[in-house]
């Protein structure tokens, strides 16, 4: 029962504020149309082009996935643990290599022939940077990428253009949604070249108070820099969720105690558990824990974030189920999983 | 300036939104900002901070103002054509950038600020790109010799200029 990914893979994350950090670099063949433009024969280039040189020269090896030749749930389980994108698991032509540690994958005619992407926990930029940027230069030493001497690396879309670099970092911020600082804040971002988004929404219904926030300018800008740009805004961002976090403890303590706790209560006893009442509750522990309310490892809360998706659930649990199956399933897992690491804290 | 939503309170808040290619501005106080922001957790699917709508609504912008000439144009290399790429907001091929460079420039500009490369070279990349720096640099040279008279230091050159052309074709 475990995930692939790095950013939540073995419960090592440890920051109940920034939750992952990634980074993506956009790349394509030269000679070859864009995956919008191109033939299915070329398509099918690009996939064993890439994905040999991928299984084959890498130190510690890829696997690669077929988007053709996955079931359904197994797609739906790679992009919900961010592995791959929504756009890829509808692509026939589609392909995604994993490497073995699960912290770099490379999706193959996505939007760009390559989208390289690393994806770590907690606030580690500079990490993902060489990560993705190492996974690059094994690379383009055997391909030749399209680039051009002013726009840098070409991408289909122009946005991406130059770099074809987006760090981003996952960030959750309840006590900023609470006092209502959330939407100056997503609005002021802009002015730093950065752009803001909610994740895991569904229809009219924020859930889990998670945000991405990543850079919005890739070209006349170094890479580094990003990196440097982004960490600066996610670190004030931080210290401001946890002054406003201090100050609502400070304000109604016991409120706040009553919330988490009732959540604690819900995920250990509950048996029927559907999906988006486990994100709300998930976010509840999460703010116990990084108000210092509650004692438990930051890492297991974002493991079960992925956990209690959809694919992953039926995927590691390798079995079919209907929705009702599912939320007891959902919450037999979350259940066990914090009574055995509340129990492993009274020790 | 007073806030749009309430014009009550001074309006120290600029937020533009883009909703599926709808741009909108709008100048608000702090309260009305907040509000707004509580809007935009709503209404978390629709994008509102999306990358690709702002794009898309540049496009459709710019695209009004555009010469007919230039709607109608297509990239030789994959068949793109200009009406396709401001719909769609994608482009084709590499040689696209080419194509439609004229138009593409301010569309940079607009997204990056200043539109040239910092940061990575590719390693194979970039030696074509410093050779081809270095040629235009030599036969710069070449000339100057030339218009000179220096017949010696010219044939050095035509020498030189030789090598790094063979060099560019192996
Ligand atoms: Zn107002
Ligand atoms: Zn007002
Ligand atoms: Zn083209």
């Amino acid at each position: 029962m475990d995930c692939r990914a790095k950013w939540v893979a073995g419960g090592e994350a440890s920051d109940p504020i920034v939750i992952s950090s990634r980074v993506r670099l956009a790349r394509n063949l030269k000679g070859i149309p864009f995956p919008g433009a191109m033939s299915s024969k070329e398509g099918s280039e690009v996939l064993s082009r890439v994905a040999k040189l991928l299984e084959q020269k890498a130190p510690h090896g890829y696997e690669v996935f077929y988007m053709a030749k996955m079931p359904q749930v197994e797609r739906l389980a790679l992009v919900e643990e961010h592995l791959i994108s929504y756009d890829l698991a509808n692509k026939t032509e589609g392909a995604v290599a994993i490497s073995r540690d699960g912290a770099t994958s490379v999706m193959l005619n996505e939007e760009d022939h390559l989208r390289i992407q690393a994806l770590l926990p907690g606030l580690s930029l500079e990490e993902a940077w060489q990560t993705a940027n190492s996974c690059d230069d094994l690379l383009e030493a055997e391909l030749d990428f399209a680039f051009h001497e002013d726009y840098g690396y070409l991408t289909a879309c122009p946005t991406n253009v130059g770099t074809g670099m987006r760090a981003s970092v996952m960030l959750h911020l309840p006590a900023l949604v609470e006092s209502r600082q959330i939407g100056r804040l997503l609005a002021a971002i802009g002015q730093f070249g950065l752009m803001a988004r909610g994740l895991y929404g569904e229809g009219t219904e924020a859930k889990g108070s998670v945000f991405q926030i990543s850079n919005q300018v890739t070209c006349g800008i170094a890479e580094e820099e990003i990196v440097r740009n982004l960490k600066a805004v996610v670190e004030q961002i931080k210290a401001q969720e946890q002054a406003h976090l201090q100050k609502m403890v400070a304000a109604q303590r016991l409120k706040i105690e009553d919330r988490v706790y009732r959540a604690l209560g819900l995920l250990t006893n509950a048996r029927v558990l559907d999906s988006s009442e486990a994100m709300v509750l998930l976010s509840e522990l999460r703010l116990g824990v990084s108000a210092g309310l509650l004692s438990l490892p930051v890492g297991v809360l974002s493991e079960l974030l992925v956990l209690v998706q959809p694919g992953v659930l039926q995927t590691v649990n390798k079995v079919n189920l209907d929705a009702l199956e599912r939320d007891i399933k959902r919450g037999e897992i979350v259940r066990r999983r914090l009574l055995e690491v509340l129990g492993r804290e009274k020790q | 300036m007073l806030c749009e939503e309430c014009r009550k309170h001074q309006a120290n808040v600029h937020v533009t939104q883009v909703l599926n290619g709808e741009r909108t501005e709008k100048n608000l106080c702090e309260h009305c900002a907040q509000a707004m922001g509580e809007l935009d957790l709503a209404g978390l699917g629709s994008g509102s901070f999306n990358i690709n709508n702002l794009l898309a609504g540049i496009m459709s912008m710019e695209q009004g103002s555009l010469p007919l000439k230039s709607r109608g144009m297509a990239c030789a290399t994959c068949g793109m054509d200009y009406r396709r790429f401001a719909e769609g907001g994608r482009l084709g091929c590499a040689d696209c950038y080419q194509t439609f460079s004229r138009q593409l420039e301010p569309l940079l500009k607009r997204i990056h600020g200043t539109p040239t490369h910092q940061g990575k070279l590719p390693s194979r990349g970039a030696l074509s790109v410093n050779r081809k720096r270095h040629l235009s640099r030599l036969k710069g040279e070449l000339k100057a010799a030339v218009e000179q008279e220096h017949f010696e230091r010219a044939a050095e050159l035509r020498d030189q200029i030789k090598r790094v052309e063979q060099e560019e074709v192996q």
